[in-house]
């Protein structure tokens, strides 16, 4: 029971705080290191009131956490699906095209017109991958250094970039 | 057993079968060139079934809450590998830098964007994400027209949609 409670409260914790927060301050920047961190506090949490409610008995409070981590985890993943999926905002044009069926040329114009790939670009070159300048963008060190180990990864994933 | 040393071995097991599940899922697809995502997908299900069978018992001994949470941490591995492999074959972001460090020097957001995929630019894209929800069923493409999404994929959209808007991260994708 112990672990049931301060799993769900340190879950609950997390989601509260990441709504205020990101309904506070929108942005297109998906901040996972933001999201990190509130994660971290629901670890916290879930540790705190485990400890409260059983003592430090470490069996039940490690069985807690990896539910704890497990739930964060299957939530990042949603979250990584649903913040910059692409699939997601193409079935919500479908779904809003008239009829509901778009023609691919409508949806292709649509995404050209927005701000989309710029987006993605100023998102990377704040996070100093690239850097613009007199619109051209190029690589900085770091962001060589980044493609770099993705390749390598890649090759041991044996996972082939298709984007 | 001590408290702690029952924690470390759960662990190391639940460490152990991970390890094994990604092993043998990347040992298939090297063995089949993955050739076909189907047999990768359910593949990964049979491995990861396993792997569920082989902690459950292998942890016989251990308390059941701590077996059951090391079930739910050997999935949430799983769930890690995949969002990896998925990122690894499919980021957009990660495309546009292997796009300009592959051009060798700087390029213009225009020129990326005709560029993009090996050429194929946004168009590419855009056809191949839907062909991955045709092939979901949750949406019909013919290469011309998109639509109109299917029951499941109208459930899909509204579930994705809403949490899009209560996040107010609508300007994204």
């Amino acid at each position: 029971m112990a672990v049931a409670i301060s799993v769900s409260a340190g879950f609950a914790v997390f989601l509260a705080a990441h709504l205020a927060l990101w309904r506070r301050q929108p942005s297109n920047d998906p901040r996972m290191g933001r999201l990190a961190a509130l994660a971290l506090l629901g670890v916290a949490i879930t540790a705190a009131v485990h400890r409260a409610l059983a003592g430090a008995e470490v069996v039940g409070v490690c069985a807690a956490l990896w539910f704890e981590t497990a739930l964060l985890v299957g939530y990042f993943f949603v979250y990584a699906g649903l913040a910059r999926s692409v699939s997601v905002t193409l079935l919500d044009c479908v779904r809003r095209a008239p009829g509901g069926r778009a023609p691919f040329g409508t949806l292709l114009e649509g995404y050209q017109r927005s701000s989309r790939f710029t987006d993605r670009i100023s998102l990377m070159q704040r996070s100093g991958l690239v850097r613009v300048s007199g619109g051209a963008v190029s690589l900085t060190p770091r962001g060589a250094a980044f493609v770099r180990g993705i390749e390598t990864l890649q090759r041991l994933a044996y996972a082939t970039l298709q984007g | 057993m001590s408290p702690i040393v029952v924690v470390v071995l759960a662990k190391a097991w639940v460490l152990t079968m991970w390890e094994c599940t990604v092993v043998l899922h990347i040992g298939y697809l090297r063995w089949t060139r993955a050739s076909s995502a189907v047999g990768s997908a359910v593949v990964m299900a049979l491995l990861a079934a396993g792997g569920i069978a082989g902690l459950w018992i292998g942890l016989a001994w251990a308390p059941g809450s701590l077996r059951a949470s090391a079930v739910c941490l050997y999935l949430a591995g799983c769930l890690g590998y995949l969002e990896l492999r998925s990122l690894l074959s499919r980021g957009y972001s990660l495309r546009i830098l292997v796009d300009v460090f592959r051009g060798g020097g700087p390029v213009s957001c225009e020129e990326l964007e005709v560029l993009y995929g090996n050429g194929q630019g946004l168009s590419g894209l855009l056809r191949r994400r839907l062909s991955t929800l045709a092939r979901l069923r949750l949406v019909p493409f013919d290469g011309l027209h998109a639509g109109p999404l299917t029951p499941v994929g109208r459930a899909v959209e509204r579930v994705a949609s809403g949490m899009r808007r209560a996040l107010r991260t609508e300007l994204v994708g």
